[in-house]
């Protein structure tokens, strides 16, 4: 066997360099709200669960929860009051007096706790329902406020999760995107995930965790929730990161100020670890993009055909600003829509430019409250002083279109007569950088390091206030251009309204076509005729293309249940198709070279050193084992070339014939699934001997039978498959050792049933790496890369996805 | 002679008049949505839902949940038992002892349920009216299951069961009249349709007249059971009829409850109308209803306002009770 050189060695040590995980700073802020519990002055449940949970200051913690547990108001308040009641119940169980615990138990007769009407009402409910029945699992109805058994109510719960995760993973969330509400979305679901002890409920509460962090994500800007929202209060809208939204961010992210809410502490109570990869989407703004989403519009129970119809969201990102947008023409909540918006960074609090059209109507009240419509505005306002008001900053209106490309925007108004209010308003914040009104209608603003530039369609006039200039305009058609950039990009801030005013916007038929057309600074033609069609450079935009989720972060078909994050060649697919547990799959990107290579060391080093490994952990567990095992993956026209990197201290091998049972000693194996078939992939299998056990498998095996049987077929040997294995140290000698590298060349035109041979960029096969360190000869170590959960390899819906670049 | 069927009358006329006295009072119960002091998060909200009053507001008993979204109720005696449905936003609860313990029998799919009725000849059978359309329990509540088949639109306000046919129900919904001829396991629509209608009133003599009130476009009227309907809006100056009620003495003689125009009686039929709001402080009725005992005095309830009662057939109007309250439903048992 040949000894790895120095040279080696240096490589590995730079690999391991490059294979530092990234410090998300996660922990440490965890700590900082746990912390924080013990000496805010506010008081709620979270606060008393956490600071009889930290142990400095318990009494004054079951004091807390005493007194939560007396407030008049938990009966109406009560789907925020029992998740979070619960969750303070059993992150303090260990040290709660068993008085406390019956004081608990017997509050659950009398509680009348109400479930709510919105989709985060019932969400938060149901969690503190379901945490409660498996609490205390053998109450009867007569202990229940419900007056349903413990049972029962879990079970209830438990088809909520199903039918309101089921939804969210195919057509969308229907309070999406809320910088408010979202908060209460992740909030039950930390407290879910931490204490379900049903391990369903608990895998499909993390599952739910990063689909909902990912679609966070992915439109967080140093603590901005950017974008569109389908719903949000106006002081917060003009004010971003005033939302509860934001202090999320600085947990998950830590890319804006100490902000600390009780909420987070579900979070911090629990176990959850940030993936690396979500927070590398959430923070990292080196390359403006593209993203867009299918959400759906919150039930509607009258004046509409569907119950929820689809909403199409458009974000542009960059690291200065980000411009988001809905589509518009239609209510899809009540009262708080915000359908478009450029949010920028700057140090003041104001930090956003957008329009709204301030809508006054039944039909925004009566689409999703059943109460009589006419008198539902006068409620409404009571609750919602805003909502009446011509100046308002949130709005539901249908009479709102918007078009979308990159980083330029149109918006369309086309408000019948009659209506309550017939303008429209811009928000311009008072302390930009610069507000020109240009002689060519334009208006350019800077704010932070951003340009913006604004073209109003019809006259108008400013009205200044406290905290903004507010463009008004009173023609019923309207609407705006604008086009926003980072300052960098330009030479000067002149140098850019010489091209905005350089750029064709046609609007002379505006008035009688509502139609508009502009040619970007990047030369893109977008023309947009209101209730018509939407044309970039002469091609018509269809909504029907759009994805679940696109992105170069997220991808999803509209009703596949599965989302696919990746971040720098690793990602997650969050699967809530397959099985009824969903499953979290690694996604490995694959990264093609132009020519093929031996695979001795001299000429494969230099290769390697640029790939991105991955670790293998303990296959049950999911853990650390205990030797590091990295496996990297490259393809060319010709050959699959996989690399395993073992650490071991006893590397042994006997076995010498082709398709012995080397799995019954030491080896690596690579489990490789061409075309994602349910029943059939390779088994490529190679042992410290350079011995090659390869088959192909027929496996019955299913989620519902995962004992079924197997057969590995050995007629199907790869004949042109390259291997090579080195030892660092010597072989069959127990101590001796520190490594063993083992090398696969895989030949394309031997593998049978995939789409394309050889693949193509973006096809992607299903694979799973394992390996079996033996310590001992009669004692093995299972490592693999998409944990298998028990002692089988031979499961072929859990291999994880190699994505070909 | 003479004097003693005078005696005799007198006696007569005073032992009826005893028997009265001593009659078990009928009972108002009332059903609260909200009130128009309601703030979210308060501690010091009121409390809403089930009332009753055996005494004309005097005193007022409150049964179940404090909190709860309330639209409307229904009740029944069983082996001497009173047994209520309660249309919540929550779902629909049940009792079964008067009122003392109520439990949601429904699950996590139904949700804002506006009203209950029960069927007289089965009580086991009760039916739902959701902004998710029409439920049945056939087993007290135990299971509900979805019966939509065939209706226009799921919004359901209100449904009557057919007072002649117990098997034959008539659903309000937002776009018109809908019957089912077999107990809701299917609908058609048989009348004004693309109507919003809020109310369904049948007489309780005479099962072909048939009275609904609509969203916009005031009160229809039909004489044969359903299948003809005339639009009776003359002199009705508000056009948004959330209740109605019809004097069981007299068949042309109809209370209509509006939006912001308050109260309407009719005494032709339909034929006109006159409002008749004395004293009267809000003008948004939700509720309407004549006592059966004594057909003069009604009952209205308003929208933040409470109950009100005439004692003289609508000719003014007394604050009874419930004060800040929104009145959904009202019935007498």
């Amino acid at each position: 066997m040949k000894k790895i050189t120095l040279y080696s060695i240096l490589l590995i040590l730079i690999n391991q360099s490059f294979a530092k995980p990234i410090d998300t700073g996660y922990q440490k802020r965890v700590q900082q709200v746990l912390q924080w519990a013990d000496t805010t002055q506010s008081s709620n449940f979270l606060i008393a669960g956490a600071r009889i949970r930290n142990g400095k200051d318990v009494e004054s913690g079951l004091q807390m929860f005493e007194n939560a547990l007396k407030q008049k108001n938990n009966s109406h308040r009560g789907m925020f009051v029992i998740y979070e009641m619960m969750t303070a119940y059993l992150a303090s169980e260990k040290q709660m007096p068993e008085s406390l615990k019956k004081k608990v138990r017997d509050y659950l007769a009398i509680a009348n706790f109400y479930r709510g009407d919105t989709e985060n009402h019932l969400t938060m409910y149901y969690t503190g329902l379901y945490l409660a029945a498996q609490t205390f699992p053998a109450l009867p109805a007569e202990k229940w406020y419900t007056k349903k058994s413990s049972q029962e109510n879990k079970k209830e719960a438990e088809g909520w999760f199903d039918d309101w995760m089921r939804l969210t993973t195919t057509i969308g969330q229907g309070e999406f995107d809320s910088p408010t509400y979202m908060t209460v979305f992740l909030a039950p679901m930390f407290s879910l995930y931490q204490w379900a002890k049903d391990p369903v409920i608990k895998q499909n509460a993390l599952a739910m965790l990063h689909w909902l962090i990912a679609d966070y994500a992915v439109e967080h800007l140093n603590g901005v929730y950017a974008g569109a929202h389908s719903r949000e209060y106006p002081e917060r809208i003009i004010q971003p990161k005033h939302s509860g939204m934001t202090s999320w961010g600085w947990l998950l992210f830590g890319k804006t100020e100490l902000l600390i809410h009780s909420i987070l502490l579900t979070a911090a109570m629990s176990d959850f670890q940030l993936p690396e990869i979500l927070y590398g989407i959430g923070t990292d703004r080196s390359k403006p993009y593209v993203h867009t989403e299918t959400k759906r519009v919150r039930n509607i129970i009258r004046l509409g055909d569907k119950r929820n119809p689809l909403v199409y969201k458009y974000t542009y990102m960059t690291k200065d600003f980000a411009l988001g947008s809905m589509m518009g023409g239609t209510i899809l909540q009540p009262i708080q829509q915000h359908n478009w918006d450029v949010s920028f960074m700057t140090d003041s609090p104001y930090m956003s430019i957008f329009t709204v059209h301030p809508y006054v109507g039944t039909p925004d009240l009566a689409m999703f409250f059943p109460e009589e419509m006419k008198f539902s505005i006068d409620e409404v306002a009571s609750n919602h002083t805003y909502y009446g008001k011509e100046d308002k900053w949130v709005s539901s209106s249908p009479y709102e279109q918007t078009f979308q490309h990159k980083n330029t925007i149109i918006v369309l108004y086309n408000i019948p007569k009659g209506e309550k209010f017939g303008h429209i308003d811009g928000f311009f914040p008072k302390d930009l950088e610069r507000r020109e009104i240009d002689e060519s209608g334009w208006i350019f603003c800077q704010g932070g390091q951003t340009y913006i530039a604004y073209f109003p369609l019809q006259p108008y006039k400013w009205i200044e206030e406290s905290d903004c200039f507010r463009l008004r305009s009173y023609d019923l058609k309207n609407g705006c251009v604008i086009e926003v950039v980072q300052a960098e990009e330009y030479q000067s801030f002149n140098a850019f309204k010489k091209q905005i005013r350089s750029n064709n916007l046609v609007k002379d038929t505006f008035d009688r076509t509502l139609t508009v057309s502009y040619t970007t600074s990047a030369e893109d033609v977008m023309t947009f005729t209101y209730d018509g069609s939407r044309q970039l450079n002469g091609k018509l935009i269809d909504f029907a293309d759009y994805k679940l989720f696109r992105g170069p972060f997220l991808n999803a078909e509209v009703g596949s249940r599965k989302l696919e994050i990746i971040y720098k060649e690793k990602g997650k697919m969050v699967d809530f198709a397959t099985t009824k547990k969903a499953q979290i799959l690694p996604i490995y990107v694959c990264k093609k070279i132009k020519k093929d290579f031996e695979l001795d060391e001299k000429s494969s080093n230099s290769i390697w050193e640029k790939v991105q490994p991955i670790q293998l952990m303990d296959a049950i567990t999911g853990e650390a084992g205990r030797f590091s095992t990295e496996v990297r993956v490259l393809y060319s026209d010709k050959f699959l070339y996989v690399k395993f990197d073992c650490e071991d201290d006893y590397v042994w091998a006997t076995i010498s014939e082709r398709n012995g049972e080397i799995y019954n000693e030491e080896c690596v194996e690579v489990f490789l699934n061409p075309s994602n078939c349910k029943h059939q992939y390779y088994e490529l299998n190679l042992s410290p001997k350079n011995v090659v056990y390869d088959a192909c498998v027929i496996n019955s095996r299913t989620p519902e039978n995962p004992q079924g049987s197997f057969k590995p077929l050995f007629q199907m040997n790869i004949e042109n498959m390259k291997t090579a294995v080195t030892v660092d140290g010597e072989l069959n000698a127990k101590g001796k050792a520190k490594h063993w590298q083992a090398l696969y060349a895989i030949p394309f035109d031997e593998l049978y049933g995939a789409d394309n041979v050889p693949p193509r960029k973006g096809d992607t096969w299903r694979v799973n790496f394992f390996r079996i360190d033996a310590p001992e000869k009669d004692q093995q170590e299972y490592y693999a890369w998409s944990k298998i959960e028990k002692s089988a390899f031979h499961l072929p819906w859990r291999f994880g996805y190699l994505r070909f670049e | 002679m003479r004097i003693k069927v005078l005696i005799l009358f007198f006696t007569f006329f005073e032992l009826s008049s005893l028997n009265n006295l001593f009659a078990k009072s009928p009972t108002l119960y009332v059903v609260t949505r909200s009130t128009k002091t309601f703030k979210i998060g308060s501690q010091e909200n009121s409390t809403v839902g089930l009332f009753s009053t055996k005494n004309k507001g005097k005193s007022w008993r409150h049964y179940g949940w404090q909190y709860t979204k309330c639209f409307s109720a229904s009740t029944i005696k069983i082996d001497g038992e009173q047994i209520f449905y309660l249309a919540c936003g929550n779902g629909i609860q049940k009792s079964e002892d008067g009122g003392r313990t109520w439990k949601i029998t429904t699950g996590w799919n139904i949700t804002e349920c506006l009203k209950t009725v029960i069927d007289p000849e089965n009580p086991k059978i009760v039916y739902a009216a959701t902004a998710y359309g029409i439920f049945r329990t056939t087993d007290g509540g135990k299971t509900w299951v979805e019966k939509n088949t065939g209706l226009m639109s799921t919004f359901t306000p209100t449904l009557i069961i057919d007072r002649s046919d117990h098997n034959q129900l008539f659903c309000a919904t937002e776009k018109g009249l809908h019957r089912s001829k077999n107990n809701g396991e299917s609908w058609q629509p048989i009348a004004l349709l693309g109507l919003g209608i809020r109310t369904i009133i049948q007489h309780p003599d005479n099962s072909d007249l048939l009275a609904l009130g609509t969203e916009d476009d005031g009160v229809f009227i039909s004489k044969d059971h359903g299948k003809t309907w005339q639009q009776k809006v003359n002199g009705l100056t508000h056009k948004t009829v959330y209740a109605l009620s019809f004097s069981p003495e007299n068949e042309n003689t109809i209370y209509a409850g509006t939006f912001q125009g308050g109260i309407f009686k009719t005494q032709n039929g339909g034929k006109s109308w006159q409002a008749i709001n004395k004293n009267l402080r809000i003008l948004d009725i939700h509720a309407l209803l004549i006592d059966p005992k004594n057909t003069k005095r009604v009952y209205a309830g308003t929208l933040n306002d409470g109950v009100w009662m005439s004692g003289n057939s609508g000719g003014s109007w007394k604050f009874i009770g419930l004060e800040t309250s929104q009145v959904w439903d009202m019935f007498i048992y």
